[in-house]
């Protein structure tokens, strides 16, 4: 059954035509009203009075909601229970959602409690918008842009509803025909690309060969964010967390430089193993044009990542920072960890002649990091660069040091 | 469903070869008929794909030997971005594809964006990628083509279970999306037309789409804050509209002083170049919205309206006014079809009434005058003594558009 999850007082027509095309291909569907406002166009499969009712509230304290924030919130309470429900009982097989502002936020608020593999379509007037914060998304969503604000159902909004239909509808039918993945476990490992970090070439075939699979996150292209959803879920059963450039000092990040609040939290709560190194600890990543960037960041050491960032050397006092914000985060941890820091450098441009060469770096970072780390923590020092085949060698030994009984192999 | 659609694949096979060779099984099991089209500019131009990018290059008025002594990346993207699209837009039109999908990672994406940029509205984009969810990052692939983000859960590097499974969902949902969309049925009887509005006009804009949807036009809004009109001025030009009611041209100043409205240097041309009715006011255009940040002296001692906690409008100068007017004369001079102004004399907006700080009609004067100094005498501008918002003006606007949209 597809779930399509909207709000029938305003997005009504649009929902109702999912609806039809969705039939017409043979699909159950399982409408949900998420609306509070107005009337609803046509009778949900699931009202809103229901919806509300399975949070244990009455309908009169939502009739008497002022604050739309608040009735979202719990919408998306209520509707996360019933989604939840139907998928423990197995009969989900996508869900999509039709929203603007209001209806894209119930939608991932709603999709959150789905594990990765699960289909998540979203139609979404704000779909490139800031409206869609990048920890809130699903790691394998799938967005549709509405591109004009469709009134009513002209050719050109059936059009764009009858490719948002297609996509929910071929996700689904693999989802029941094609191989999921569920109850199985990964490694995870982070990472830049090539050019700046080249561990995973030696690491990842000394891991398969120990019997683990193994999947990759680029944190410079923003996957932190699906790296943690995924540790949450379940899905990785040890990390190999060696790339840190998105953990980013508040006073940074909130400048607009890559960060990702909360990385390294989610394996310690787990109590996954869990190694980390200070890959890309060098510097920070600008997700933007040079013109954007702030000023007192530009006369840096700095060079063009790619079309779409930029890195910006930290300062040794950032360094030093970052160090006590892993050790606070690692101290936290419940899992066997490990830190394992390449003494000659965190990159490659961390090397005598690369843009970013300081040799004075990683003993700052060490000199913080042994300052206020808890001695559960092993913590190997290497004589080595990040991108030497010792490091990565030291890296897979530590893993398996950690975890020496546990091979999840799917 | 195996009834052999065509669905254009686009990677760059030097680095994700294995993974888009993936995708074309899976593709070809679902019956479909993949074609394989590789931008890769440090390839050897693999034999494995159906339009090798030797071909890509050459369509593109190099060749990929040019492109292996060439150092200039940019001019070499810029070429295999061409080739690709103008390769692509002949496969959709002879009805080979009628579906694309691309995979890769942060450059083959925006490459693959651009080139789906160019295939018409409605056929089926998908962008499977590993940065999608990098703030910025979707704006900028996607721009405002009708183009599907499929976030990729890990780095597309290897066939790990978890990425055969995102692309074993991409396929399904780009073949799904192929076979709901009979091409060439897009356009119906009843006249399409595109009308853009902003908060400070809705009660004109949804007057004037009652009246005309009484008529039995359809009409389809577009927000005129800098996104929704861009994509409507790109699909107008595709030929997808019989009309245009531009109530909020703001963008076209906007772009000229780098307001958050810019709508592209191409705002009020699309229209004019197919040579489709437009008619056209001027809710917005006495205001500019510079980003905050950017401030200067003078702004901040300008008339302002607050639209909401976010958004503030500043009240145009009598040069911007001008300037303004030049460009709309510029724009509409050229059109090829016919031009109607209907501008309001007690305001142009909600956020300009009398007694607010920004209401100005003497001001305003002095863009009309211009204006009108400027515009080719079959271009009729009817002043009318009212507020944007006033339904008379609403009514105005619908008399107008009976004229010329038929």
């Amino acid at each position: 059954m597809i779930v399509i999850l909207g709000t029938l007082d305003t997005k009504g027509d649009k929902i109702a035509y999912i609806k039809q095309l969705l039939e017409a291909r043979g699909a159950k569907t399982l409408v949900i009203d998420g609306g509070v406002l107005g009337t609803p166009l046509f009778e949900a499969d699931i009202s809103r009075e229901e919806v509300i009712r399975s949070t244990g509230r009455g309908l009169g304290e939502i009739g008497s909601l002022g604050e739309e924030a608040e009735a979202i919130r719990i919408m998306a309470e209520g509707a996360s229970r019933i989604v939840a429900d139907l998928y423990s009982s197995g009969e989900l097989e996508g869900i999509i959602g039709v929203g603007g502002t209001m209806g894209t936020s119930l939608f991932l608020a709603v999709t959150a409690v789905l594990p990765v593999g699960v289909p998540k379509v979203v139609f979404s007037t704000t779909a490139f918008t800031s409206h869609l914060r990048p920890e809130l998304v699903p790691p394998d969503l799938i967005v549709i842009p509405a591109v004009s604000d469709v009134w009513g159902l002209s050719s050109l909004a059936r059009r764009m509803l009858e490719n948002a239909a297609g996509a929910v509808w071929g996700a689904a039918r693999m989802y029941r025909e094609g191989e999921d993945l569920r109850g199985k476990t990964f490694l995870g490992i982070t990472t830049l690309g090539i050019t700046a970090l080249r561990y995973v070439q030696w690491l990842t075939p000394a891991l398969e060969e120990m019997g683990y699979q193994v999947i990759m996150f680029h944190v410079g292209g923003g996957q932190g964010w699906p790296f943690e959803q995924l540790v949450g879920q379940g899905v990785i059963s040890g990390v190999l967390d060696l790339c840190l450039i998105d953990l980013c000092p508040g006073s940074v990040a909130e400048r607009g430089f890559l960060s990702v609040p909360g990385r390294l939290e989610t394996a310690g709560r787990k109590g996954i193993p869990q190694v980390i190194a200070p890959g890309g600890v060098d510097f920070f990543t600008w997700p933007g044009p040079l013109e954007a960037m702030p000023k007192d960041f530009r006369g840096r050491r700095k060079h063009q990542h790619n079309e779409l960032a930029w890195a910006v050397e930290r300062s040794l006092d950032e360094v030093a920072e970052a160090a006590e914000l892993v050790a606070a985060r690692l101290n936290k941890g419940q899992g066997p960890r490990a830190i394992v820091i390449p003494q000659l450098g965190f990159s490659e441009w961390d090397k005598p002649g690369g843009a970013f060469y300081d040799p004075e770096r990683s003993r700052v970072f060490t000199h913080a990091l042994r300052a206020q780390l808890s001695p559960e923590v092993k913590l190997v020092e290497l004589k080595a660069h990040i991108n030497d085949p010792a490091f990565a060698a030291e890296a897979a030994r530590s893993f398996s040091s950690l975890s020496p009984s546990q091979r999840p192999r799917s | 469903m195996a009834d052999g659609k065509g669905i254009l694949l686009i990677a760059t096979m030097d680095t994700k070869g294995v993974e888009a060779l993936y995708l074309r099984e899976k593709i070809r099991g679902l019956g479909r008929k993949p074609v394989l089209m590789d931008l890769s500019m440090a390839g050897k131009g693999e034999a494995q794909a159906e339009v090798s990018a030797d071909e890509v290059a050459r369509a593109g008025g190099s060749s990929l030997e040019q492109i292996h002594g060439s150092r200039d990346r940019a001019s070499n993207t810029e070429v295999m971005i061409a080739g690709a699209s103008s390769i692509a837009r002949r496969l959709v039109e002879e009805g080979e594809v009628h579906g694309a999908v691309s995979i890769g990672g942060s450059t083959g994406s925006l490459m693959a964006a651009d080139v789906m940029r160019a295939l018409p509205f409605g056929i089926p984009k998908l962008i499977i990628s590993s940065t999608a969810a990098l703030p910025g990052m979707s704006t900028r692939y996607i721009g405002t083509g009708d183009i599907t983000l499929m976030h990729s859960v890990i780095e597309v590097s290897g066939l790990s279970e978890v990425l055969k499974n995102v692309i074993d969902r991409a396929a399904y949902a780009v073949c799904g999306m192929a076979d709901a969309t009979p091409l060439g049925k897009l356009r119906e009887k009843a006249k399409l037309i595109a009308l853009t509005m902003l908060g400070p006009c809705e009660q004109c804009a949804s007057g004037v789409r009652k009246a005309l949807e009484e008529k039995g036009l359809q009409v389809v809004g577009f927000s005129a804050a800098g996104i929704g009109d861009r994509a409507m001025e790109e699909m107008i030009a595709q030929g997808l509209f019989d009309g245009v009611v531009d109530l909020a041209p703001g963008g076209v100043l906007e772009h000229l002083i780098g307001g958050m409205r810019d709508a592209g240097p191409h705002r009020l041309e699309s229209a004019g170049e197919i040579g489709i009715p437009q008619v056209i006011s001027t809710c917005g255009v006495n205001h500019i919205t510079p980003p905050k940040r950017k401030y200067t002296e003078d702004h901040r001692k300008r008339r302002k309206y607050d639209l909401d906690r976010f958004r503030t409008w500043l009240r145009a100068s009598p040069e911007e006014l001008i300037a303004a007017a030049q460009a709309f004369a510029g724009k509409l001079n050229r059109a090829k079809g016919p031009v109607r102004l209907v501008i309001p004399l007690k305001g142009w907006s909600s956020a300009d009434y009398p007694g607010s700080e920004t209401y100005d009609p003497e001001q305003d004067l002095i863009f009309v005058n211009e204006l009108k100094r400027l515009l080719k005498p079959e271009i009729e501008v009817s002043l009318v003594k009212a507020n944007m918002e006033d339904p008379e003006f609403a009514r105005a606007i619908t008399g107008v558009c009976e004229g010329v949209f038929g």
